[in-house]
């Protein structure tokens, strides 16, 4: 199996100062994490636990008040290992579209508003596709949108004449106008109604079929999880706490957040009240000692207290961060629970 | 046809209607003073000790109305006002019997236009791109720029216009101390006219400039700070567009929106003249005569100047709203 990203203990932090105070937000704590090729790989997480800064570390958009303290960050470019962050900008910025791109979330507008689409597609090709004329970057585009079944005729219009699912859709378009190898997803479908929803999945899912790339998905939304991504890893309050593949994940939880995550899923014909996780999430300014999640974790052990579990595999590619389960103390449900997970990620699946 | 109907129309049926009401309100105002301006005039005269007999003082009054447009009834004064006014005929001046006001007017036009177009469009263009480059790039230099237009911007316009008067004409005479153009000198269109005429403009300009600079580049560096941490401009950034390109076609692009309303409102205001600078600098425009009319009473010019004004903002503004969708296709002709 091949990688194309590779994260090796990043940590990125926020750094905010008011009045002479030094606050640090330990958004990417960290983090070491392999995103193989040709999968669409999902992150998945509660709002504020740090997913979409690392969809921006691994973009290496790094601009204060986010800082990198450590780690590293490789983009496997030609068979070759390429350590972004010490790369300059204009080199960056090379790679930028034709070999990484970012699709931003659905309520960001990313189109200049006084603008044509046009113009603004043009912009983003001028300045990677050397020695052409408008005329054929203009062609390049609209074949492109035809390729991935858009009009081209929302080349013409002004952004605030699009639909928000249309606009998303091209916004989607755009980033992957270069055919790169690998695209970023941030939350492409917050903000869309469901058959906007679908209709952004099904494009994407698309271009992943058309280019054989990978998509990095980062959205809290575990039923999208389960819909498009082959393998997907969980974060908590920054940090990674269970990698592995979709279906064995959705089928066999092994972090209780994981898990709790996965129950709060409604499924065809249930009738029963959901459970919240008891507690709430912590702050990014002081996290908990140890692991983060044990002030609200039935499992946790003084152990839990004190250290950070790191992420090990548990199962053959599959990977937990969670002491009682290294341990193999932690029960849970057991067979009936997996069959009942296993029968919501087909309904996903169906749904889908 | 239905830009014609839709948008046309009505903005004209609009802009008419204003006009109409700003030209009615320059017409009645002089009129609801206490003052009649032909007993002034006679009074005036008496005052010198000449003796008017009584009827001829009748005569007299009677010519003195007919001439300032003042017999009849309020409403027949009224017609007579607009049946002028379409020939450009606002009557006598009165402190200046018999010149026209018309004539004193475009006696005087030529001077506050080529000074306030001028430094009006000059210093709207170096504010955008002072502003545009200061807001978008934060480094020592523009830090510096800014402490410079913080200092400046407070000093109120005619203490700056003396201090430069004092410093650029008293002690260093680089340029003349007042006028339009050198004394005794006709206004043709030979080298040296048009020389003396810059360097008694040049003055007058500086200190516009300096004035509408610093309050422009303040508002358009604001304005850029605002749009600069749009998501447009960070993913242009982020998707490789040249830096050139997001400062100008990006940043600056949108945060001109405001400073084009700006802009197109300042152009009509410009006929009203400005009044301090042509004081402090003794220029001859609009401001000039406005003033000296207030001063003497003299009804006719005002109101000629007040008409004026008010067509050139209701003008601009009509144009300003025709022409705004070019520049923003958010607002759409409705």
């Amino acid at each position: 199996m091949s990688r194309v990203l590779r994260l090796e203990n990043l940590k990125a932090f926020y750094v905010l100062e008011a009045w002479g105070e030094k606050k640090v937000i330990q958004a990417v704590n960290n983090v070491t994490l392999e995103i193989p090729s040709n999968e669409v790989y999902g992150i998945a997480g509660e709002s504020g636990c740090g997913k979409s800064t690392l969809l921006r570390t691994l973009f290496a958009d790094i601009e204060p008040p986010l800082y990198v303290f450590s780690g590293r960050i490789h983009y496997r470019v030609d068979d070759h290992d390429i350590d972004v962050l010490s790369l300059k900008s204009a080199e960056k910025r090379k790679l930028r579209w034709t070999y990484i791109s970012y699709i931003p979330q659905g309520s960001m507008s990313v189109f200049n508003p006084v603008k044509r689409i046009k113009s603004t597609f043009l912009d983003f090709l001028e300045d990677h596709v050397r020695g052409k004329v408008r005329e054929n970057l203009l062609s390049l585009s609209v074949e492109h949108l035809r390729r991935v079944g858009l009009p081209p005729n929302v080349l013409d219009v002004y952004p605030h004449q699009l639909s928000g699912g249309m606009r998303q859709r091209v916004a989607i378009a755009l980033a992957t106008l270069l055919r790169p190898t690998v695209i970023l997803a941030d939350e492409p479908t917050t903000a869309l109604d469901v058959v906007a929803q679908r209709a952004v999945l099904e494009l994407l899912r698309e271009v992943h079929h058309e280019l054989g790339n990978t998509i990095v998905l980062v959205t809290h939304d575990m039923g999208i999880h389960a819909q498009i991504t082959t393998r997907m890893a969980i974060m908590y309050a920054g940090r990674v706490v269970e990698e592995g593949p979709t279906k064995a994940i959705f089928a066999s939880p092994l972090h209780p957040y994981t898990q709790y995550l996965i129950q709060a899923l409604p499924h065809i014909g249930e009738k029963k009240p959901k459970e919240g996780i008891p507690g709430s999430p912590p702050s990014l300014l002081s996290p908990p000692l140890g692991c983060p999640f044990h002030p609200r974790c039935v499992f946790a052990f003084s152990l839990c207290r004190e250290k950070v579990p790191s992420l090990e595999e548990f199962v053959p590619q599959h990977k937990v961060a969670c002491f009682s389960r290294q341990r193999g103390e932690c029960v849970f449900e057991g067979e009936k629970m997996r069959r009942y997970e296993s029968k919501n990620m087909d309904d996903y699946r169906e749904r889908g | 046809m239905s830009f014609v109907k839709k948008c046309l129309v009505p903005r004209l049926i609009q802009y008419f209607l204003v006009t109409f009401l700003g030209l009615t309100t320059a017409f009645f105002l002089p009129r609801f003073l206490p003052l009649d301006p032909v007993e002034q005039r006679i009074a005036q005269y008496q005052a010198f000790g000449v003796y008017i007999p009584p009827e001829q003082l009748e005569e007299i009054m009677n010519t003195l109305r007919q001439l300032y447009g003042l017999q009849g009834t309020l409403w027949e004064q009224y017609g007579i006002f607009w049946r002028r006014l379409f020939m450009g005929d606002f009557g006598p001046s009165l402190a200046r019997y018999p010149t026209p006001v018309i004539q004193l007017i475009v006696q005087s036009i030529p001077w506050t236009i080529g000074l306030l177009l001028l430094t009006t469009l000059f210093a709207w263009v170096v504010a955008i791109l002072m502003g545009g480059v200061a807001g978008y790039f934060r480094n020592r230099w523009t830090e510096i720029l800014d402490g410079i237009v913080m200092v400046m911007r407070p000093i109120p316009y005619y203490i700056m216009a003396l201090l430069c008067l004092i410093v650029f004409a008293y002690i260093f005479p680089i340029f003349p101390l007042s006028g339009g153009v050198g004394i005794g000198r006709e206004v043709s269109f030979g080298f040296d006219t048009i020389v003396s005429i810059v360097k008694h403009g040049a003055l007058p300009a500086l200190t516009l400039l300096v004035v509408g600079i610093a309050w422009q580049f303040q508002s358009m560096k604001l304005i850029v700070q605002g749009v600069r941490s749009e998501s447009y401009v960070w993913y242009a950034r982020a998707g490789g567009v040249r830096e050139r390109k997001i400062i100008f076609h990006y940043v600056i692009r949108n945060a001109m929106l405001p400073m084009i309303t700006q802009l197109g409102l300042q152009l009509g205001t410009i006929f009203s003249g400005a009044l301090v600078t042509e004081m402090v600098f003794a220029y001859p425009g609009v401001g000039w005569i406005l003033y000296d009319a207030v001063m003497k009473g003299d009804y006719n010019l005002i109101m000629g100047i007040m008409c004026i004004s008010v067509v050139a903002v209701t003008t601009s503004i009509l144009f300003l709203d025709l022409v705004y969708p070019i520049f923003d296709p958010r607002v759409r002709y409705r």
